[in-house]
């Protein structure tokens, strides 16, 4: 019965515990969703406020001047597009980089492999702002200021430590078996490259895309050393609003950010799906 | 049995079949080429150029460790390294302590999981200064946040104080560090084959027995690549720190202070050198000491 | 579904690719310029002045047939820039700096066009007061940037909770156990300089003069006495100190803090918007406080033909009407001495022209105000 059982493919069981279990397991994600939405909240609110001092609990009054005056002051779509294709491009040379190097580093023998990864990992140990001058000295020699390509190039620096550290990761642990029988069956190496390591790679990969993506888009240091007006983005806008304390605009600003954001969250999300991961091909 | 089981499934990892590496080494090489190249010139370059003028002297000729000695021999600074360490693994341990029960419940698919796992991501898409200014006000005396636990809170006598603290600080560092954590121990959790765990159980293994022998050393892998990733953006965290830091001044916020506020490039760029030294040398450190929890593997 | 989130991607980054040449980010004055366009950058202001420009820039493109492409940006970047293209041309044209940004630049060698050689295409300087285009913080600056407004530092307190201000630092200190805890300041240390400005000051009031170089200062008994004064001063402020204005005027918003030195302008301009209390009012000491400009300069190697286009904008910048708007929306004071011109309502609000000409103090002696920017810490470590 046992072994039936098991070769069934038991799957993990839909319902919580008994009736402890499930008030402590819904108090912790109660707490959690609180935690994690509230500075949201507090953001979402001060982009409409007004008369909000002096300890109230809410503004006293609410307006859309700040939602106007991101959009027609501080010309909120071009600077949201500039941030996007310095992320798009990002992404896009972090993949083209961090890939084949992860593969080296999960897959093949590398001698060096732990000194090259802490070189890999150096440009995240320290304050952008330490090679952000020399970064923008070079930049002016080669002409890269004010162009989407520089600023993408820059923020390359600190995207691909993730790129790097994740998918070497995910390249190592791919089942082996499954490359295998690839082999076996006859397949060529980019037939299997396609069809059996991307799928197995993909959650790896998403997250990478992520993680590059909001690094990108956070951006604000290395941006502040090689944007121009060509090239201002949301960090950079967001931060020159602020100004000498003027949160409202900023808040605005960040509310705006968060729809395009939570698109691509959700598109992003349908791909981590776990079973596209095991693709039904374990077993005992 | 369910050890034995883990040894049959990982001893197809790499390192221990021959035939793997079509190409050899030339390949390799080839492979980490444009990383190397781009480093060279995008970061090494500029780095150099830092590292350079920690160790001008002031009247620039020669080579001088004098800003190294300071910093080494000084107390003050020390504290600051420690601080700049403490906050760090604090976070990591707090995201970890987070994210592998929440990883666990998501993973049962219960009502409304979906836009759980949305939330779990929502702290990446905010600049970090608008979310240190959002968590200044919500957490500060008269914060929403404040208010609330002071209610539910018996012991205590009035609003708490949260923000400029140290307590404080791991709060807002947990929430803006601790979905990179999460995200991979919640892939890393998925991806275990639920059979394995199914085997164990039938096999008579308690519930925590099955999490502590099979769950957990299969998740791990995930669980540290997501924790280092912690670390490293809680050791750098700036704006976070700085506003709502108070006199806690990080390393970030004094290199800061010195390179930006008072110009002193030399001491400021020997500050970053030391703190890249920190960083690597606690993430090896972790690295070497986290392996424990894969029995029978390469590691 | 995959396939279609991969298509997406590779679509979105040829995209980008195509698109490196980007969509211009500048709002303000882009007219059809006729007459050519010029790159204004814009370094000493928040979200306020880029909403005062982002209005009376595409009036002056009118009026002027020029476009004007304005890129707002931090002062230490902007440095950087003029530096890299030293010896080159520069494609900025027209800057307006704050203070301190361009003490650092001329001292970091960096030059500018003599504006006063060009009077004739900038009328206006007439009414700029001589001695502010032949120096600034005791620098020289010869003419090469000229104020665009000038900025005043004030007791700034929320008249609601201290219906009896201090008139001087005197008063200040003695009454300060009536304000415990709700005294703000800027950590001397900050980028800021808000908060040694309020030191600086303190010291003035408590008779330490700055005409003195450092280490004369250093040596006399009334620095000695003053900063420990200001150590006692500080035990009633609120603690921590605030790490950034932004942090400030969060104490302000929560009530947390209720009096403190700072930027007039800014503090009135945020009441205005509904951001402060309206209760919040500003009054100058008669020992003097922190009074200064953001200066506009054109840099020496930009082409010489957006030179032209650039004096005649920076004239149109220092004429009556601008200079009327600044005073009344900004408060700031303006840089021309015109102050008939300007609506007798406004100095209901801050202290006439006349009242606190005296009572500025520049910043001048670098040397010690440095002092206090590293050092200030310690006496206000509370």
């Amino acid at each position: 019965m046992t072994a039936v059982a098991v070769a069934a493919g038991a799957r993990i069981r839909p319902r919580l515990g008994p009736g402890l279990s499930r008030l402590i397991t819904y108090t912790f994600l109660l707490a959690f969703v609180l935690y994690v939405l509230s500075p949201f909240l507090a953001i979402l609110v001060t982009s409409v406020a007004q008369d909000w001092f002096g300890g109230r609990i809410l503004p006293g009054s609410l307006t859309l001047r700040w939602f106007d005056w991101a959009f027609n002051v501080t010309n909120l779509p071009g600077v949201m597009a500039n941030s996007f294709i310095i992320a798009g491009l990002t992404i896009a040379i972090s993949l083209v980089i961090g890939i084949p190097t992860a593969w080296a580093l999960g897959r093949r023998h590398v001698r060096a492999r732990n000194v090259l990864m802490t070189l890999i990992l150096l440009p995240k140990t320290v304050p952008p702002i330490t090679f952000a001058l020399g970064l923008s000295r070079e930049f002016y020699s080669f002409d890269l200021v004010d162009t989407h390509l520089g600023v993408a190039l820059a923020h390359t620096t600190l995207a691909l430590p993730f790129v790097v550290l994740i998918m070497s990761a995910t390249f190592a642990g791919l089942d082996e078996r499954v490359l295998e029988a690839g082999r076996v069956c006859g397949g060529n190496w980019f037939r299997n490259l396609v069809h059996l390591v991307l799928p197995m790679a993909m959650p790896g990969l998403m997250a990478s895309v992520l993680f590059t993506f909001v690094t990108s888009f956070n951006e604000f240091t290395l941006t502040l050393v090689t944007y121009g007006p060509d090239t201002l983005t949301l960090t950079v806008q967001t931060y020159l609003a602020i100004g000498d304390g003027f949160l409202e605009v900023a808040s605005a600003i960040s509310v705006v950010l968060l729809v395009p954001s939570v698109i691509l969250l959700l598109l992003i999300q349908r791909q981590i799906r776990p079973e596209n991961i095991l693709g039904g091909v374990k077993g005992l | 049995m369910a050890v034995q089981l883990l040894r049959r499934l990982r001893s197809g990892g790499p390192g221990t079949s021959s035939a793997r590496h079509p190409g050899g080494r030339a390949v390799t090489a080839a492979l980490l080429v444009p990383a190397i190249a781009f480093l060279a010139l995008f970061f090494f370059y500029p780095i150099l150029i830092t590292f350079g003028t920690s160790i001008t002297p002031a009247d620039g000729t020669g080579v001088t460790l004098e800003e190294y000695s300071t910093i080494l021999s000084s107390p003050k600074d020390w504290g600051v390294i420690a601080l700049t360490l403490g906050l760090a693994v604090g976070t990591t341990v707090i995201s970890v302590l987070l994210a592998v029960p929440l990883a666990l419940i998501l993973r049962r698919r219960i009502r409304g999981h979906q836009a759980l796992r949305l939330l779990v991501l929502a702290p990446l898409m905010i600049l970090a200064l608008v979310s240190a200014l959002g968590l200044l006000i919500l957490w500060d005396r008269n914060g929403w946040l404040n208010l609330l636990f002071s209610r539910l809170l018996p012991f205590s006598d009035g609003p708490l104080q949260i923000d400029y603290t140290i307590p404080g600080l791991l709060i807002f560092y947990t929430w803006l560090y601790s979905p990179f954590t999460i995200l991979t121990t919640l892939s890393a959790v998925e991806g275990i084959d639920p059979n394995v765990e199914e085997a164990a159980r039938v096999s008579g293994a308690a519930p925590w027995r099955v999490f502590r022998s099979v769950t957990l050393p299969l998740a791990w892998p995930g669980i540290r690549a997501g924790s280092v990733l912690t670390f490293l953006l809680a050791f750098g965290a700036f704006s976070v720190p700085l506003i709502a830091g108070g006199n806690h001044r990080p390393l970030p916020v004094l290199i800061y202070t010195e390179a930006a506020v008072f110009q002193n490039f030399e001491r400021g760029s020997a500050l970053a050198m030391v703190m890249a030294v920190v960083a690597l040398a606690a993430i090896a450190l972790y690295t070497r000491f986290s392996s424990k929890p894969v029995r029978g593997s390469a590691g | 579904m995959r396939n279609l989130l991969v298509v997406c991607l590779v679509a979105a980054v040829v995209g980008a690719a195509c698109t490196t040449t980007g969509p211009g980010a500048s709002p303000a004055g882009s007219a059809a310029g006729a007459g050519g366009s010029i790159t204004f950058a814009d370094t000493a202001g928040g979200a306020n002045f880029q909403k005062f420009f982002g209005s009376i820039l595409p009036q002056a493109s009118k009026d002027l047939g020029i476009e004007i492409k304005y890129v707002p940006g931090a002062g230490a970047e902007l440095q950087t820039r003029l530096e890299a293209q030293k010896g080159a041309e520069v494609d900025v044209d027209l800057i307006l700096l704050k203070p301190d940004v361009l003490g650092n630049m001329l001292k970091a060698g960096l030059a500018f066009e003599p504006l006063t050689d060009h009077a004739t295409q900038i009328p206006n300087l007439a009414f700029i007061e001589p001695n502010d285009l032949k120096e600034a913080f005791g620098l020289p600056t010869n003419g090469q940037a000229t104020p665009f407004f000038r900025d005043q530092f004030g007791l700034l307190f929320d008249s609601a909770k201290i219906p009896k201000p201090p008139t001087s630092w005197q008063e200040f200190f003695d009454r300060r156990a009536e304000w415990a805890g709700h005294i703000g300041m800027i950590r001397p240390d900050a980028k800021s300089g808000g908060g040694r400005l309020m030191l600086r000051d303190f010291l003035i009031g408590a008779g330490v003069d700055f005409k003195k170089p450092l280490p004369e200062l250093q040596a006399s008994a009334e620095w000695k006495a003053g900063l420990e004064k200001f150590r006692e001063f500080a035990k009633a402020m609120y603690q921590p100190l605030a790490s950034e204005p932004t942090v400030l005027f969060q104490q302000f918003k929560n009530g947390d803090v209720w009096i403190s030195e700072y930027a007039i302008d800014f503090t009135l301009w945020s009441r205005d918007q509904g951001l402060l209390p309206e209760t919040m009012k500003a009054a100058v000491f008669d020992s003097g406080m922190y009074g200064g400009a953001a200066y506009l300069a054109v840099p020496a190697n930009t082409p010489a033909a957006k030179k032209e286009l650039a004096y005649r904008v920076l004239d149109w910048l220092l004429s009556e009407q601008t200079q009327v708007r600044m005073q009344t929306e900004m408060w700031e004071y303006m840089a021309i001495n015109k102050f008939d011109a300007v609506p007798a309502k406004t100095w209901e609000t801050i202290p006439r022209w006349d009242d606190i000409q005296d009572k500025r103090i520049p910043l001048t002696n670098l040397d010690a105000f440095n002092w206090l920017k590293e050092n200030g810490m310690t006496y206000a470590g509370g």
